[in-house]
């Protein structure tokens, strides 16, 4: 009897197990046929299941019977499910995994962009860039400067983008326009961009072709992107030869706060680094800015940025035709730039985004006892949504109301002029990114602008697409139509000018390894409606939009941040042929801040044992034409070529101290940028000229960075 | 009649006894991936334990354990690839882990120590980068993970793996970092005396035996 149950009992056992057991068998490939190697096999609703071996083989066994669901999933894959009957003995399978589209860090479109921000691979130059690249003072145009596709314009400052002037880059920031965004100065030296570097954690640089998200800007949008991650609370000192600034920081995990306040006072450096501007008042301002941040929701985020500027200086201005007699003028800039926006977040749903900003910006001027006072006030406000259509397909679109005016005022010469103008715009915008695969990846948009300022509306198609030619490198092609308001110059003159206009066609080729880039890029841009006039422009009846030009070329980008241990370089190759007749030319001819070939070296080092890096930045750029009145022939003198070699160093003194230090043109070259000449001639006929130079050979920076922050210093662990 | 059915009661008991005396279905597998793991010495072998502990996480649904590993096994993966480009890949499905993790029911202190060997890990990407937002967000969350728990040796050999890092970099006294570990390792040895569940988070003895023999005597 007790046998008897024991063998009973042992046989349910064995036939429970027998029974229910069966063996699953197969492989994993992907969409090429190659093995998927440690993709997680398992069984939905049990434990049971395994990994795919270096053959993307598994095998495996389950209790479990009837039809069940096979699970396969891989990091980069759709997840694939497979159902199987276990009630027969199952068959080798052999599954496809497909790749998953990847957004983020799959493909993108390269042509015309720079993208520089803290976090992907892709970036082409890191946040930091910005501020450590040398010879740019922690400018973001003088960083850019340093990638292709720009030009150095060195009594400008400002970006000049294939063969486009100054005033058609425009800055956008967190989505929305900023007017003037450059300091004011003094006639022919450079300027610097307003906003600090240190501010924004994504800078996003168009050398054409940009996104039918902006408009009214010929050649170039810079984007740029307030922090978005919050930092720990901290305080922020600096001591420059050039000033001071203060900062505090303040984060939780709903708000943060950013502040800061400069002051500048170029009094004691212009008294130790001679100038050759005859400064009676140096250049002295006080600055402030604020971004705050705070998340609304769980997925509300509203952000508010600030930047406040007061400047004064006065000079000594020297007549061309008589060097010795002199008058003063003063210059004086009020700036406030008020910028604020809520988005909802973006993923899987549509995200909101509505935003305005406002920019106000005063230049008060005195020649010689005349005022003249330059305003320019303006503001953007922009309601977007953006969001998927269905798997492949991301659609972004808005409206946006833009409205500035623009008025100078004053008095020269005796005569009282004031020449005011107001542009209404109101645009709309459309823009889709269809995955078409992980390999291709289409752009198309449409941009529509009504203005009040001429009277015209304008349909803008943009198009791009992308194609991954192989693991590392990509193809993109990128055509736009652009249109932009001629200068605040030229429309102050004449309000109902017709919008400038400009197509791009650009070819490009990246190919990126970890930590090195590759990139060439040839571009043909068509000018139309350029303003043209006769003489000294002062008579409004000889404007018209008859203008035109082209402009084309080739940029070349490598970056290696990898064959030598910490050693980063990067060197810029443009390439520029440019001709336009605008403006008073007799003809077609190369604008005088143009020059055909740029070249930018860029070398930075991180010296371990003595916690420095060292940073070098070699510019060049070919002869430039200016127009010589003494010769009859239009823009045929020439510049020398322009070389500049800065040099930069920071140094680590304690985890929270660090000392700069900066020297531009090492090699003390003087570089002529162009000549002006005298309105009158002289006896002989002649007209008398000046070249155009820097106000002194070399600009130095020294300064100190102290941060105190709380927790930040990881030695005071001594509670422990 | 009788015997049949005095049968069926033993039968019974002695089935429900089995399973008594056996671990449950959540445990054995735990038990299975906890031995995995330990085995794990690659990126393929830590990949394979990952999974098994994904799979048991699919199941367990309550359970914190097994999404605790399965976000510890990838920051491992991810420390010890010696593929840059897959490094973001790995600490991406480890933050999505520790992001689930945060709604469960769980050691805080210990999550927070996996997310600041993640943040840490970040860095290695791209120092010049990524060092300081992400070494600062590290040892934020290390010293919130000692701040819940100051006996947590994890959250110490951590800090003090990052003040020796400090200190070396700056040439000065590597002393403080040195009695961390010294103190971590007692802890570790603490831990193991009054470990309650055999699934607790226990790693770092040998890590920490290893930083302590970089300070010499």
């Amino acid at each position: 009897m007790k046998t008897q149950i024991i063998t009973i009992i042992l046989s349910i056992a064995a036939s429970v197990i027998a029974d229910a057991q069966s063996t699953i068998k197969g492989s994993v490939i992907d969409n090429q046929g190659e093995p998927v190697i440690g993709a997680n096999v398992y069984l939905e609703n049990s434990f049971d299941g395994t990994s795919t071996d270096h053959e993307g083989l598994f095998s495996f066994e389950t209790d479990l019977s009837g039809v069940q669901v096979l699970i396969i999933s891989f990091i980069g894959y759709e997840e694939s499910k497979n159902e199987i009957d276990l009630e027969s003995p199952v068959p080798q399978l052999k599954i496809k995994l497909v790749e998953a589209i990847n957004k983020i860090d799959g493909i993108v479109i390269t042509a015309g962009s720079f993208e520089a921000g803290g976090e992907h691979k892709r970036e082409v130059l890191k946040e930091l860039d910005i501020v450590t690249t040398a010879g740019t003072s922690a400018d973001i145009a003088g960083a850019l400067n340093t990638l292709p596709g720009t030009q150095t314009v060195g009594e400008e400052g400002r970006l000049f983008v294939r063969g486009g002037s100054g005033h058609e880059a425009k800055t956008f920031i967190d989505g929305l326009l900023a007017l003037e965004p450059y300091h004011t100065t003094v006639p022919k030296t450079p300027t610097r961009n307003r906003f600090s570097p240190f501010l924004f954690s994504g800078t996003s640089f168009s050398t054409g072709g940009y996104s039918a998200e902006y408009g009214q800007a010929l050649s170039s949008a810079l984007i740029l992107t307030t922090k978005e991650k919050d930092m720990q609370n901290r305080a922020d000192f600096s001591l420059l030869n050039l000033g001071m600034e203060a900062g505090y920081s303040y984060a939780n995990e709903a708000t943060s706060v950013v502040g800061n306040v400069g002051y500048f006072n170029m009094k004691p450096y212009f008294s130790i680094v001679p100038q050759n501007i005859d400064w009676t008042k140096e250049p002295e301002s006080v600055e402030v800015n604020l971004v705050l941040r705070q998340n609304i929701g769980k997925t509300g985020r509203f952000k508010f940025y600030s930047n406040y500027l007061k400047s004064t200086s006065q000079l000594m201005n020297y007549s061309i035709e008589d060097p010795q007699s002199g008058s003063p003028m003063d210059i004086n800039n009020n700036y406030l730039y008020l910028n604020s926006s809520f988005r909802t977040s973006a993923g899987k749903t549509w995200s909101t985004f509505v935003g305005a900003s406002y920019t106000g910006n005063q230049n008060r001027y005195q020649i010689a006892g005349s005022p003249i006072d330059e305003d320019h006030h303006g503001y953007h406000t922009k309601l977007s949504f953006a969001g998927p259509v269905g798997n492949n397909l991301e659609l972004n679109t808005g409206i946006e109301y833009f409205r500035r005016a623009y008025s100078y005022t004053g008095t020269y010469q005796n005569l009282d002029f004031d020449l005011p103008f107001n542009e209404p715009l109101l645009s709309m915008f459309i823009e889709s990114d269809w995955y078409v695969s992980n390999k291709l990846l289409a752009r198309a948009g449409l941009r529509a602008e009504k203005s009040w300022l001429n009277n015209s509306f304008r349909l803008s198609p943009r198009l791009s697409l992308a194609y991954k030619t192989g693991e590392k490198s990509q193809v993109s092609f990128a055509f736009g139509q652009f249109s932009q308001a001629s200068e605040n110059e030229v429309l102050r003159i004449k309000p109902e000018l017709a919008y400038e206009k400009a197509n791009h066609y650009i070819l490009n080729y990246q190919w990126m390894l970890e930590k090195r880039t590759f990139r060439i890029e040839a571009f043909y841009k068509q000018y139309n409606n350029l303003v043209k006039y006769s003489g000294d422009g002062f008579d409004p009846s000889s404007y018209t939009n008859l203008g035109f030009g082209v402009a084309r070329g080739i940029d070349v980008f490598w970056r290696d941040n990898k064959s030598l241990k910490n050693v980063d370089y990067w060197v810029s190759y443009s390439f520029l042929d440019t001709e336009r007749d605008y403006k008073n030319y007799p003809g077609l001819y190369m604008p005088e801040y143009a020059s055909r070939h740029n070249l930018s070296v860029v070398y930075k080092q991180f010296i371990l044992p003595i916690r420095t890096q060292i940073g070098g930045t070699y510019s060049y750029g070919s002869p430039r034409p200016f127009n010589d009145k003494n010769v009859p022939e239009f823009n045929s003198g020439k510049t020398p070529h322009y070389h500049d070699l800065s040099l930069s160093l920071s140094h680590l003194l304690l985890p929270n101290l660090i000392i700069y230090g900066s020297m531009t043109n090492i090699l003390g070259r003087k570089n002529v940028f162009g000549y002006e000449y005298g309105t009158t001639p002289m006896e002989d006929g002649m007209y008398n000229s000046r070249p155009i130079i820097l106000p002194s050979k070399h600009f130095y920076i020294l300064g100190i960075f102290y941060t105190i922050s709380k927790g930040g210093t990881l030695n005071q662990m001594k509670s422990l | 009649m009788k015997n049949s059915k005095s049968m069926l009661v033993i039968c019974v008991l002695l089935t429900l006894s089995s399973i008594g005396l056996a671990s449950s279905p959540y445990e054995k597998a735990m038990e299975q991936a906890m031995e995995k793991l330990g085995q794990s010495n690659n990126v393929a072998t830590f990949n394979e334990a990952g999974n098994m502990f994904d799979r048991i996480s699919l199941q367990a649904s309550s359970e914190w354990h097994p999404v605790y590993y399965s976000a510890y096994t990838r920051i491992i993966m991810a420390a010890i690839t010696d593929k840059m480009d897959d490094k973001d890949a790995y600490l991406d499905v480890a933050q999505e882990h520790l992001d689930k993790l945060k709604q469960m029911d769980h050691e805080a202190s210990e999550r927070l120590v996996l997310e600041g060997f993640l943040y840490m890990i970040r860095v290695t990407v791209d120092p010049a980068a990524r060092g300081q937002e992400y070494s600062a967000k590290s040892a934020t969350a290390l010293q919130e993970a000692l701040a819940l728990n100051n006996n947590n040796p994890r959250a110490i050999y951590m800090l003090g793996n990052m003040s020796f890092g400090t200190a070396r970099f700056f040439g000065t006294d590597t002393s403080e970092a040195c009695n961390m570990f010294r103190t971590a390792i007692e802890l570790f040895e603490l831990e193991a005396e009054n470990k309650k569940n055999n699934f607790d988070p226990s790693w770092g003895l040998n890590q920490t035996q290893g930083a302590l023999q970089q300070c010499g005597g």
